[in-house]
């Protein structure tokens, strides 16, 4: 065993020694990273102590898990589980699937001025902010808005559809919008595998008499398989992120019910109200679930799609 | 060769990295003039501000040497106008000038919680944090980075212990110490905080029925609706709407409640959605929604959505701040049109429940939402207490509140502005012509940015001595203008003095229960008020009933009572 380790040990040096200079320019990038992204991570220790800005974090008070007792044993815990889970599954349903379709659309545009037209266009709601999204969305879907003024005028409806201030229509809302802003900005990923496609395989589906969808089917969708695994499990370990300054702008009283997610819990109890160990503590839950749904996730589609991030 | 540049390039990296590490900048945080934090070079100035005998026409005695003055402003969301930004320079250049005192103002653009938090934490903040939470106050009094202030309240801020009046004690902690002055304390006793709106010519126009109760003011605002169902341009009127944030605790006071509870003889607090009067006033919102007259956005308007229908005449009737109708009604349309007749406007009423002993809508808390600290930075807190004790005399409140006197530039117009006049002896008095525009109603509000900006420290808005003045401008002379003095007449009997309900320093236990207390009525009470039957509205009721129960509204109606028992001992009645 010892010896085995030694083995190892004299491999990764000669490695080292072989790619020394390699090593020497990640240099700066491996102090970054210690500085910036684990240095910082002692903050996790909040979480653990009744912390008070001001004191030394080793001088506050250990408190164990009370904090995360606390979330979870919250009244509205389940409700804000619920609000994320379905908003999180309805984004990585539709939300993942619509990039993909539309960049299957966009690559069979054969007009390269049009294509990059659409491409453009599509990428522009990425770039508004939720602020303005939001103004936007008032405009239309309001019980005076557009939608219901459209409605009302084709006799489809008596009386305004309260998409706003009611909150079953929440989820979907939220859905569209967020589809509509990020789908053309999501696809560019999809786009970018395409673009590295082999074009003899398309002609060969071609002349073995394969129509668009055939090739769509067996070309395209195989060789794009493995982006389309990566992105869907850094979906799922994102599955805990159901939004949260498009709720603060979108969400109003009436449909609080429906938009309060796990981020704008503890927004409101961690920053607003100051209790910094609260926020950390869900924070650091959501990180540790969300690594946990990664590693399975990864580890599934590894055994069956024979492709994995690590 | 390659070896070479690699290593020279990786050093370059490495030099850049650590460079970058070296600054750090207090993030959100804005400096308006100079450099923040109690410098040896300040203090020694501060230490100056004493005793140089120089006397000017405010009563200040003008020390020899500039007294720097560097406040941390905790109100958050600092997002000035251009006129706002030129009023603070005018405003420093004058104190400079006048008072030979340097005010080094940081403002807050994002939370000023979290930006207090975030100072306190790094240690980096200035002699003086004014619109301080008296949450956060408590934090710098626990670990001791706050200055007690009892010693000076009987020599140099005796006009500071003066203005505070009998409610003295109730800003004492348990160790009757006191470690904090109100920003803004006081109140005008006959001016309310809310009320309901009616339409003036819409009103006389149905006739001018009496409204004395809820049922009144619902008929009446249904009479005008079916009177004047479309506004000028044929869009659909609504009896009643409502905007963001909308507070059923100031509501249920028109059926008898104070701040939202029912308070018995012995003191023990009951909150509104546990009482009938509670449940009537949800009601009394449910039947303008189940009529269908109620604002179909009324829960998604935000306040300029609100206002922009409200200034578009498709609002009958409104309840929340006296302020809302001038600023969505007739302030607009006297902008767009200078000739509109008088009577185009909103007027304040009140009414009450039928069993309700009387209105309580505006519950004065004398004793101020946020407070001013000296903090541990500050060298010579006994300067910067002079300064805050001048701000409680008459000419210290009128400079601070009326804002520069004699005349100053307005931008580049050309023009100046004022509000009041000094003399090099003292004497003064409010200028006739700026008078005149506060009674009739023409007065600029834009204009007077650009002599205001006095940063408050201690501040009391109750009236002067002399019966008359205060430091709002708009807020005096009400017998001189008709609405005025009928909205102080209406309003009569609906303010009562609310500061033994004010709890200010709270428990964790009762900070995080009144957070989820919020939460459980903010996503309840909507679902109640607009339930389309009674079956609903019942089931609606007990959903936000239990709601709150589970949020724990025992904790914090114990915490109230108990508050309110202890201030009533101190104050000894």
């Amino acid at each position: 065993m010892v010896e085995k380790i030694k083995k190892k040990a004299g491999h990764c040096w000669k490695m080292f020694q072989k790619q020394r200079q390699l090593w020497l320019l990640c240099i700066p990038i491996i102090i970054w990273v210690i500085l910036f992204a684990y240095v910082p991570m002692y903050g996790l220790l909040i979480a653990f102590v009744d912390y008070m800005p001001g004191m030394s974090v080793f001088d506050c008070e250990f408190v164990g898990l009370k904090y995360f007792r606390e979330f979870v044993l919250s009244p509205v815990f389940l409700q804000l589980l619920r609000n994320t889970l379905a908003m999180s599954v309805m984004g990585l349903t539709f939300g993942f699937v619509a990039p993909i379709l539309f960049a299957l659309c966009v690559n069979e545009l054969k007009n390269g001025w049009f294509k990059k037209c659409v491409q453009t266009t599509s990428y522009l709601p990425h770039f508004i902010s939720w602020v303005v999204a939001g103004s936007m969305i008032f405009m239309l879907l309001s019980n005076e808005g557009i939608i219901n003024d459209i409605l009302k005028r084709l006799h489809l409806v008596e009386e305004a559809i309260p998409f706003l201030t009611e909150g079953r229509y929440y989820w979907v809302m939220y859905t569209i919008a967020n589809i509509w802003k990020g789908m053309g900005w999501a696809s560019i990923i999809y786009l970018s595998a395409m673009s590295s496609m082999d074009s003899e395989l398309m002609e060969a589906g071609a002349v073995d008499g394969m129509g668009r969808l055939g090739v769509v089917r067996y070309v395209i969708l195989p060789t794009i398989l493995p982006t389309i695994v990566v992105q869907w499990i850094l979906g799922i370990g994102g599955i805990l992120n159901a939004g949260f300054e498009q709720h603060l702008v979108l969400g109003n009283a009436s449909t609080q019910n429906y938009w309060d997610v796990i981020d704008t819990y503890s927004y409101r109890y961690g920053i607003q109200l100051g209790y910094y160990s609260i926020g950390t503590a869900v924070g650091l839950m959501k990180s540790v679930i969300g690594v946990l749904l990664v590693w399975a996730t990864n580890w599934f589609c590894r055994k069956k799609l024979d492709t994995a991030i690590f | 060769m390659r070896k070479k540049k690699s290593s020279l390039i990786a050093a370059v990296l490495i030099a850049g990295l650590l460079a970058g590490c070296g600054n750090s900048g207090s993030a959100g945080v804005s400096g308006s003039a100079g450099e923040s934090g109690g410098t040896d070079a300040s203090q020694a100035q501060a230490e100056s501000g004493q005793g140089s005998g120089n006397f000017n026409e405010f009563g200040w005695e003008v020390p020899e040497e500039t007294l720097e003055i560097n406040i941390l402003d905790a109100s958050g969301s600092y997002a000035p106008t251009e006129a706002e930004k030129a009023g603070e320079e005018n405003v420093i250049a004058y104190f400079k000038e006048k008072f030979n005192i340097q005010f080094n103002i940081q403002h807050i653009a994002g939370d000023g919680t979290e930006a207090v938090n975030l100072a306190l934490a790094s240690g980096d903040y200035p002699d003086i944090i004014r619109n301080l939470s008296f949450t956060t106050m408590e934090k710098f009094v626990k670990m001791n980075k706050a200055v007690e202030l009892t010693p000076y309240m009987d020599n140099i801020g005796a006009d500071v212990k003066a203005s505070m009046g009998e409610h003295y004690p109730l800003f004492l902690d348990n160790d009757m110490k006191l470690w904090y002055v109100p920003t803004l304390m006081g109140s005008i006793s006959e001016l309310p905080d809310n009320s309901a709106h009616i339409r003036y010519d819409e009103w006389q126009a149905i006739g001018a029925p009496e409204i004395k109760t809820p049922d009144d003011y619902y008929n009446a605002l249904n009479a005008i609706l079916e009177k004047f169902p479309t506004t000028p341009n044929g869009e659909t009127r609504y009896a009643m709407s409502l905007y963001e944030d909308p507070d059923p605790a100031t509501y249920s006071g028109f059926w008898g409640l104070k701040n939202g509870y029912k308070v018995d003889d012995e003191g023990n607090f009951t909150y509104w959605a546990f009482t009938d009067e509670g449940k009537e006033m949800t009601k009394f919102f449910n039947r303008f929604y189940q009529d269908k007259t109620l604002d179909p956005d009324a829960f998604a308007n935000n306040f300029e959505q609100w206002k922009a229908k409200f200034s578009s005449e498709r609002i009958v009737g409104a309840v929340g701040g006296w302020w809302i109708s001038y600023n969505a009604g007739h302030e607009v349309w006297q902008s767009m049109d200078p000739n509109m007749p008088e009577d185009k406007r909103f007027v304040q009423i009140s009414f009450k429940g039928e069993n309700a002993e009387g209105a309580y809508l505006s519950g004065k808390n004398y004793l101020g939402s946020s407070c001013t600290i000296i903090t541990d930075k500050a060298k010579n807190p006994e300067a910067l207490m002079k300064f805050i004790n001048f701000q409680a005399t008459d000419l210290g409140k009128a400079i601070s509140g009326w804002g520069i006197p004699n005349g100053t530039p307005i931008g580049d117009t050309g023009r100046t502005g004022k509000f009041w006049n000094i003399d090099e002896n003292g004497n003064w008095e409010v200028d006739s012509e700026a008078k005149q525009q506060l009674v009739t109603e023409t007065w600029s509000y834009d204009d007077e940015y650009y002599w205001q900006g006095v940063p408050w420290l201690f501040m009391n808005q109750s009236r002067w001595e002399d019966g008359e003045h205060n430091i709002w401008p708009n807020q005096m002379w009400y017998e001189e203008n008709k609405w005025k003095s009928m909205m102080i007449e209406n309003m009569a009997g609906t303010i009562f003095d609310a500061s033994t309900y004010t709890l200010r320093v709270k428990s964790d236990e009762v900070k995080l229960a009144e957070q989820s207390v919020k939460d459980a009525w903010k996503m309840n009470w909507p679902i109640a008020v607009q339930a389309n039957n009674d079956e609903e509205f019942e089931a609606a009721w007990t959903k936000l009933q239990d709601a709150l129960t589970v949020a724990g509204i025992d904790k914090i109606e114990e915490a109230y009572s108990e508050n309110y028992k202890k201030a009533m001992e101190k104050m000894g009645q």
